[in-house]
């Protein structure tokens, strides 16, 4: 009897990828100049303050501003790309909240927390080829979180350029590195999913030397082209992972501190169940396997309730499609204007910060403008 | 200077004959890696092709917000329609005009071909469950998020023990 191994959460980078390979000739695209306009306003996200007073929470709007498309344009930010990062980690804590050691809760193809497989011990991760169907690298995690961005996910050609969704914060335009895809194993996957976008804007030679310098307490990896051949670049040691595809051959980088862990046994009597969340235009989903007795079963329905409720939250703070979401406020502000916000988005505004600093701009959040410009939000 | 190269290689090539003909067949160490490599071999075809649950579909279940809206099994018929479902039956298959988060979803049973695929729907300017491929196998799913509806095989084992990212 055949036995399944395959899970097809594929969704999300899927329909990204036949939508907009199929629907990308014939955009306007913004000038040079007009793009280096915006990449100097998100240059400005620096300067965003965080105030926390009197038990409110507030954001400042820098004073910048810019003269791009006939319009004065004040600092606008999309906090999407770290969002559904600090959703699975906020799920992550739920998890051991409800004494649950076995199950998953993945974003799409973006963010993953991995608990405990109840039969294999781990989860075999395996990630997406950037330029042909099926997998190129595969590692077993538990108790972990990953997260992965890649040049596939959302693209469009046009004559003979392929412009992803990943903006270069300082040239204002689609990244034109030449790095495919980035993952970030550990910690948190709020902080990888910055830290997979920075990456990629990076370009090989800097990605291999931030990894090596800065990243020695997780596992990273980037896919590149060198000399026309595919190429994983990594610090995790070669024992750890599994080249899943001929067209990529593995180069250390440097080597991660983090040692593997020996697999747990497979536990008894455990089932499982899966339900589906649908926030921030993805599909989420979530697997939790457990001997279902009375309490375990009241335990999931708990969870599954608190989960729900968390990612309306989330949504309703960082969404750009909610316009009272709390960033849409922040954004529909003048330029030096004080917005209060809710402690979502100021504890992610303030991650955001954090990582911007941490990749010296290669995370930058404020590359708004440029996002809706290249058509990658309606 | 061309026919010097090619005496000698014929000289050399002679002699590599020679050699061989002198060895056995096989020798142990080579029969080690021969049946390491045939394990090998085995092993990923094991793992790739027939791990993969691609056995011809049973059926099909969709659900809206994880509850089952319908469900339908191409031995015993239809199990489950909720008012949502707007159903015409036909000649070689079933449509379906799902009602979700005010908009539809149309959904085509192809009874002969044993596969399911969504057809219509107004869910956004993408309409990326329309392009997602028919379901033929218990390997894959249909998911709209806008909607949020999924439509997914019989038993479908969302915790097979691998993710793909």
């Amino acid at each position: 009897m055949k036995k399944k191994l395959f899970c097809a959460i594929t969704c999300a980078a899927l329909s990204s990828v036949l939508i907009f390979s199929a629907c990308g000739s014939g955009r306007t695209l913004p000038s040079d100049e007009t793009a280096q306009k915006y990449a100097d306003l998100a240059s400005a996200f620096k300067d965003v303050s965080l105030l926390h007073e009197d038990g409110k929470y507030y954001a400042v709007k820098p004073q910048k501003t810019v003269e791009a498309d006939g319009q004065t344009l004040s600092l606008k930010i999309d906090l999407g790309g770290i969002g559904k990062g600090w959703a699975t980690d906020k799920v992550n804590s739920l998890f051991d909240k409800y004494g649950f050691d076995c199950g998953y809760f993945n974003f799409g193809a973006s963010s993953t927390a991995c608990k405990k497989h109840f039969k294999n011990g781990g989860y075999e991760m395996t990630l997406t080829h950037p330029r042909a169907d099926g997998t190129y690298f595969g590692i077993t995690l538990f108790d972990d979180v990953i997260s992965t961005s890649g040049d596939y996910e959302q693209y469009f050609v046009q004559d003979g350029v392929r412009y992803c969704h990943i903006m270069d914060p300082f040239t204002g335009k689609p990244v034109q590195t030449d790095v495919m895809t980035a993952t970030v194993i550990g910690t948190s996957a709020a902080q990888n999913d910055a830290l997979t976008t920075a990456l990629i804007a990076m370009g090989a030679e800097k990605a291999q030397n931030f990894i090596a310098e800065k990243l020695g307490d997780r596992r990273a990896l980037f896919t590149c082209v060198e000399d026309g051949k595919y190429k994983v670049k990594t610090n995790i040691s070669a024992g750890q992972y599994k080249i899943l595809s001929s067209d990529f051959t593995a180069e250390s980088v440097a080597i991660s501190q983090c040692e593997e862990k020996p697999l747990p046994a497979p536990k008894e009597n455990y089932t499982n169940k899966s339900l589906a969340y649908y926030s921030m235009n993805t599909t989420a989903r979530l697997v939790v396997a457990a001997d279902f007795n009375e309490e375990n079963t009241n335990n999931f329905n708990s969870l599954s309730e608190e989960i729900t409720q968390t990612l309306s939250d989330i949504e309703n703070s960082l969404s750009t499609t909610i316009k009272t979401s709390y960033v849409n406020r922040f954004n529909d502000a003048a330029a030096g204007e004080k917005v209060q916000v809710d402690k979502t988005t100021y504890e992610v505004l303030l991650l955001a910060k954090e990582m911007y600093a941490f990749t010296e701009g290669f995370y930058n959040p404020a590359v708004y403008y440029s996002v809706v410009a290249y058509g990658f939000i309606q | 200077m061309a026919w010097f190269w090619g005496r000698t290689d014929e000289k050399m090539s002679l002699k590599k004959t020679e050699q061989v003909k002198k060895d056995k067949g096989f020798k142990l160490f080579d029969l080690i890696i021969y049946g390491a490599l045939v394990l090998l071999v085995t092993a990923l075809f094991l793992g790739i092709f027939l791990t993969r649950d691609t056995s011809p579909l049973t059926g099909v279940r969709i659900l809206y917000v994880n509850q089952t809206v319908y469900e339908y099994s191409f031995e015993d018929g239809e199990t489950v329609c909720a008012d949502c479902v707007e159903k015409r039956e036909e000649s070689g298959g079933i449509t379906l005009k799902i009602t979700a988060e005010g908009g539809f979803n149309t959904v085509y049973i192809d009874k002969a071909a044993h596969t399911v695929k969504v057809t219509e729907s107004d869910c956004s300017s993408h309409r990326d469950c329309v392009y997602f491929p028919a379901i033929a196998d218990n390997s894959s799913f249909i998911s709209c998020v806008p909607h949020k509806l999924t439509i997914e095989p019989l038993g479908y084992d969302y915790d097979n023990g691998t993710i793909i990212m």
